[in-house]
């Protein structure tokens, strides 16, 4: 379950936000439309913990997420929330499977490669495991991304703008592989976008 | 996938600047070894062979010439002197004993020393094999010179007028040398003598000299003196450089300037070689650095991931750390390697061994000071690491 309330958060005194309340029950699905400049980017980093608000709360499965500060909100997202980012970073030195695996690693959960090896298969990814992430293309990219962001099993999956570069069949492919995901594990899914598009795939949205 | 693995993985995805940090850093650490060896080779050795030596007296020339020539016989000697005339100066209560030495010969660039059993004694050497000298023209061997030429108890061979190896004209024919003994290796100059008494080398140029035509006294090259108290060393030298034709050269004198014109050589190649870890360890830092600015997403995701700031900065740390130890361990390997080509070098010019290639107390240092060096210069960049703001990273696309 994600719930937010009286949300406030400025960078200055002209560059402000006060974001609209929601409430997401667990396993539901939000999506929270918006322009540029609309404070998309600014909502996921509060929701994934990346800023702190000036004011309001967010709550994560009953935990009220934002009065907690430093490594211990680190700690809650690495092992509750799974972020999904538009542009996929991995670390370049080490291959696919060792990426997904220092996630698991630095949430103090105990790396286990065989289930790593079944996300991936899962995903198409299974020849790839060993791969190089200079050598992967930006679509495999993105699945690992996702394998990523849901390997430690999180309550809440947030996920940046992941169809804005991709053409209709992928777009609707995409989301339906991450509601497949997060169903798998019973995540929370919410998608920040501009990408008008999904509304047809979501029954829940806000419009920022 | 622990950090140090990932640290190891980091430096491993960029061969290029790692080679080069590595290369500069071992290059360094193998200076500074082989400079602290050397020094200590050439301090050891010095001061080892002058063992009770207190005063050498020998012709008239240099001084420093007089004590390389009779203490390590890595020179020509000054010249000689009458036996009679050193006898008579050195008839004085303050003198505890004096060795006499008489050069002559060679054999195969291995110098021949006429002396007495006393000189064994000085340097405590002991006979491994055979027995001491009983009668002229028997020889008792250093351990090198056996070993080199190949020499063993009852071998007999020609000596060679001088140092020159080469020279087949001068051989003295009619005059056959007898291996007796040979000794323990001990380290010391007298591994590479071959020892007589006085009496042969005496023998062998009289009769030099009878062909010519002409009786002479006998002589000594260098007589190696030792007294009773300090006050022979105040007094006697000043006596037989003022009243006598012949030389007095006090080795610990002439060893100190010695070493103390090597150490000023050796302090600059020591220099030289910190500076060479300086500019390496310079280097670790601007690649370190250099790399951030492409690396930054990198941490800040390993930030979202749940990695403490304080992971982050060990991840760096880990990094220059890696490049240090692993640059001391080639470097010092590079340095024996070097030590040993050197030491091949110098045992065919000077006869002298390189002997304790181990790991001496300063290289623990060493070891330590170039790990504290790279951490040194990992820190900034440790420190970036730290403090970077995954909010803002990872925006910034």
């Amino acid at each position: 379950m994600l719930k937010t309330s009286d949300l406030k958060f400025s960078y200055t005194p002209e560059k402000s936000f006060h974001f609209p309340d929601f409430q997401v029950e667990s396993g539901d699905h939000l999506l929270v439309l918006g322009k540029s400049g609309t404070g998309k980017t600014t909502l996921l980093h509060l929701l994934a913990g990346f800023l702190s608000p000036d004011s309001g709360k967010i709550w994560v499965d009953k935990t009220d997420f934002s009065s907690q500060s430093g490594f211990s909100k680190d700690q809650f997202r690495a092992r509750n929330i799974g972020v999904i980012f538009q542009v996929h970073h991995f670390v370049a030195s080490l291959n696919v499977m060792q990426n997904i695996m220092l996630a698991q690693k630095l949430a103090h959960d105990k790396p286990d490669s065989h289930e790593v090896m079944k996300m991936l298969t899962r995903l198409g990814l299974k020849g790839r495991a060993r791969a190089r992430i200079s050598e992967m293309s930006q679509g495999e990219l993105q699945r690992a991304s996702i394998i990523r962001g849901l390997v430690n099993k999180p309550v809440l999956v947030l996920a940046d703008e992941p169809t804005s570069s991709l053409d209709d069949d992928n777009c609707a492919e995409v989301v339906k592989l991450l509601e497949e995901q997060t169903a798998r594990v019973g995540a929370t899914l919410l998608v920040v976008t501009h990408d008008q598009r999904l509304k047809d795939f979501f029954t829940n949205s806000i419009e920022l | 996938m622990n950090l140090l693995r990932v640290s190891w993985r980091n430096l491993r995805h960029k061969p290029f600047s790692t080679s080069v940090s590595v290369l500069l850093m071992t290059l360094g650490i193998a200076m500074v070894s082989l400079v602290i060896h050397l020094g200590r080779q050439i301090e050891d050795q010095f001061l080892k062979n002058i063992a009770g030596v207190d005063m050498v007296v020998g012709a008239k020339g240099s001084p420093t010439q007089l004590i390389l020539s009779s203490i390590y016989h890595i020179d020509a000697p000054t010249g000689n002197i009458s036996k009679r005339e050193v006898e008579q100066v050195l008839k004085n209560p303050m003198v505890e004993s004096m060795i006499p030495l008489a050069y002559g010969d060679s054999y195969k660039g291995y110098r021949i020393l006429g002396t007495t059993p006393a000189y064994l004694e000085l340097y405590q050497g002991s006979l491994e094999e055979g027995r001491s000298i009983k009668a002229d023209l028997e020889v008792v061997i250093g351990a090198t010179v056996a070993e080199r030429l190949g020499l063993q108890v009852g071998s007999h061979f020609h000596g060679t007028h001088g140092m020159n190896e080469e020279d087949t004209e001068h051989q003295h024919e009619s005059h056959a040398y007898q291996v007796v003994g040979v000794l323990e290796r001990s380290g010391l100059v007298i591994d590479q003598l071959i020892i007589s008494n006085i009496e042969s080398v005496w023998e062998i140029h009289n009769e030099h000299q009878h062909e010519e035509g002409e009786e002479k006294e006998p002589e000594y090259t260098a007589v190696l003196v030792s007294f009773k108290n300090p006050m022979g060393m105040m007094m006697v030298p000043r006596l037989v450089n003022e009243k006598t034709t012949l030389q007095a050269a006090l080795p610990s004198i002439e060893v100190n300037a010695l070493i103390h014109q090597l150490g000023f050589g050796i302090s600059t190649l020591r220099l030289l070689a910190i500076l060479i870890i300086v500019i390496s360890s310079i280097s670790v830092f601007l690649s370190l650095l250099s790399k951030l600015k492409e690396r930054k997403y990198e941490l800040a995701l390993m930030r979202s991931l749940g990695a403490h700031p304080l992971q982050l900065c060990l991840l760096l740390l880990y990094e220059g750390l890696l490049i240090a130890l692993v640059s001391a361990i080639a470097g010092l390997i590079t340095s024996r390697v070097l030590l040993l080509i050197i030491s091949g070098y110098i045992d065919n010019n000077f006869h002298y061994t390189i002997q304790n290639v181990g790991l001496v107390s300063e290289e623990y240092w060493l070891f330590g000071t170039s790990l504290l060096i790279a951490l040194v210069a990992s820190m900034v960049p440790a420190i970036i690491a730290f403090r970077i703001d995954i909010s803002k990273t990872l925006a910034e696309d």
